[in-house]
């Protein structure tokens, strides 16, 4: 419903965390209503072409941070409509210092329709590398 | 006009502007009251509650504020079930009753008097655990009618909607009842829908074929074949999809049955044209069957084009639609006096 916006800004931030590398950017709910994280149940991302792992891929949003695959798990979480979430992506290569091209399909449950329809919404954009934070 | 249908539209008309930012909640509120005085304001639960499936009392304070300063009318709660919020599983009857008794107290305490359940909201394989059904205490308690909605691809003369129907006039309650959705009845794909694919790069030819089809009414399995049978690829599917899912072939007859059970009503359209009229929902036969059944409820008028157009309009388009129902609303009263002098 609102693929264009699945990926929202224009930046691709680096950071550490426990010794370990990532690449995050915020995303937007691509759906007219809030929905439960409990829905999310599939992702699919590449980075310049290179598929990315679900394993290595986390979800943050109102400051807890989820691996995506057990996103499943919570279904009392309220991804409110309006509010950005950030996707972060453990890497250990180099990737390029500018720009990245991120193509990314989200997955995920309508939970009025059951089990009937599922909603798949993609956003392939060019984002602006920025600068290394350590957290 | 001397109906007393009365207008009203849902937020749900205004998606495009509440995502993107454009509008605010209150916003939009105010988008809608300037509509008209006295303004049937229909909410998406939610869309606008932070704190859904509660209603926290911070935005009860929002909502009566709003209500009081841009001259609008609660007109529907939109409520869902949400069965499938647990992976791998359905709610449980008492999961799913909580979950909605929680919204119908909020709902109540908003200054609502009907609450829309939407559609796909329990299944008939025991009647006595329909949902609707166990919520009736609550209900009753409450003072709140609960209105079924009957959406596209759900029609008003399928098999398994009649069921509902058949157990909702069983039932004969004045708190249950349904919402019927206007989109389960139209004559044709809308034109935004078949542009937007055209601009995509659909072959005309493919587009055309996908359109012919649906008016052949088929059934989720011929369409799936006739889907195989062209081989167009995702956006064809896509499409074939689309015209499927929004576009219902519910003739309007089958509503004049059904119309003591109908609480509200949804004014869904996909685009008012410039000459004024909606070109793919039967609204004539829809208005005349609701003048003369003597409808006192609302019609909240639901634009959908933006699905496929994003050209943030929804306000010209909510204008214009409520200005051709009062016109049509015009029209069937003075045919029905007109035949009642002769």
């Amino acid at each position: 419903m609102f693929d264009e916006d699945l990926i929202a800004g224009q930046r691709l931030t680096r950071s550490t965390r426990g010794g370990n590398r990532f690449l995050s950017f915020k995303i937007r709910l691509p759906w007219y209503r809030s929905i439960y994280l409990s829905c999310f149940d599939r992702i699919e991302l590449s980075m310049n072409g290179r598929p990315q792992a679900e394993a290595r891929i986390f979800f943050k949003l109102y400051g807890t941070t989820y691996r995506f695959n057990e996103l499943t798990k919570h279904y009392s979480v309220l991804w409110f409509v309006l509010d950005p979430a950030e996707l972060l992506v453990q890497h250990d290569s180099n990737l390029p210092s500018d720009r990245c091209e991120i193509a990314l399909t989200l997955f995920f449950r309508i939970p009025y329709h059951r089990h009937v329809f599922r909603q798949v919404s993609t956003c392939t954009r060019a984002l602006q590398l920025e600068e290394r934070i350590a957290l | 006009m001397s109906s007393t249908i009365r207008l009203g539209t849902t937020t749900y008309s205004f998606n495009d502007e509440y995502h993107s930012y454009d509008l605010s909640l209150e916003s939009m509120f105010e988008t809608i009251g300037s509509l008209s005085p006295k303004q049937g304001l229909e909410i998406i639960a939610p869309q606008c509650i932070r704190t859904y499936p509660e209603v926290s009392e911070e935005f009860e304070r929002r909502f009566h504020y709003a209500v009081e300063r841009y001259d609008l009318v609660p007109s529907a709660f939109g409520h869902y079930s949400d069965l499938g919020r647990i992976s791998g599983r359905d709610l449980s009857i008492d999961e799913a009753v909580e979950f909605s008794r929680i919204q119908l107290e909020g709902a109540k305490r908003l200054g609502y008097s009907l609450a829309r359940m939407s559609y796909q909201s329990f299944d008939l394989t025991d009647r006595r655990e329909a949902l609707y059904r166990q919520l009736l205490p609550d209900l009753e308690r409450l003072e709140l009618k609960l209105a079924i909605e009957i959406h596209a691809p759900n029609i008003i003369e399928s098999e398994q909607q009649q069921r509902v129907i058949e157990d909702v006039a069983e039932l004969n309650s004045p708190y249950v009842g349904f919402t019927i959705d206007c989109g389960c009845m139209t004559r044709r794909v809308s034109p935004v829908c078949e542009r937007k694919f055209l601009e995509l790069g659909v072959d005309p030819a493919i587009v055309k074929r996908v359109i012919d089809f649906w008016a052949t009414e088929p059934s989720l399995a011929e369409l799936r074949a006739e889907i195989e049978a062209i081989d167009g690829g995702s956006l064809v599917e896509l499409l074939a999809t689309e015209t499927w899912i929004y576009f219902g072939h519910g003739k309007p007859a089958a509503l004049r049955a059904i119309m003591p059970y109908v609480f509200h009503v949804h004014g869904k359209f996909f685009r008012v044209d410039e000459n004024g009229n909606d070109d793919a929902v039967a609204y004539p036969e829809i208005i005349d069957i609701l003048v003369s059944s003597g409808y006192d409820g609302w019609i909240s008028s639901e634009y959908e084009g933006h699905h496929w157009l994003k050209n943030r309009g929804a306000y010209a388009q909510v204008q214009a639609h409520q200005r051709y129902l009062r016109r049509l609303i015009s029209e069937s009263e003075a045919s029905k006096s007109a035949t009642a002098t002769e």
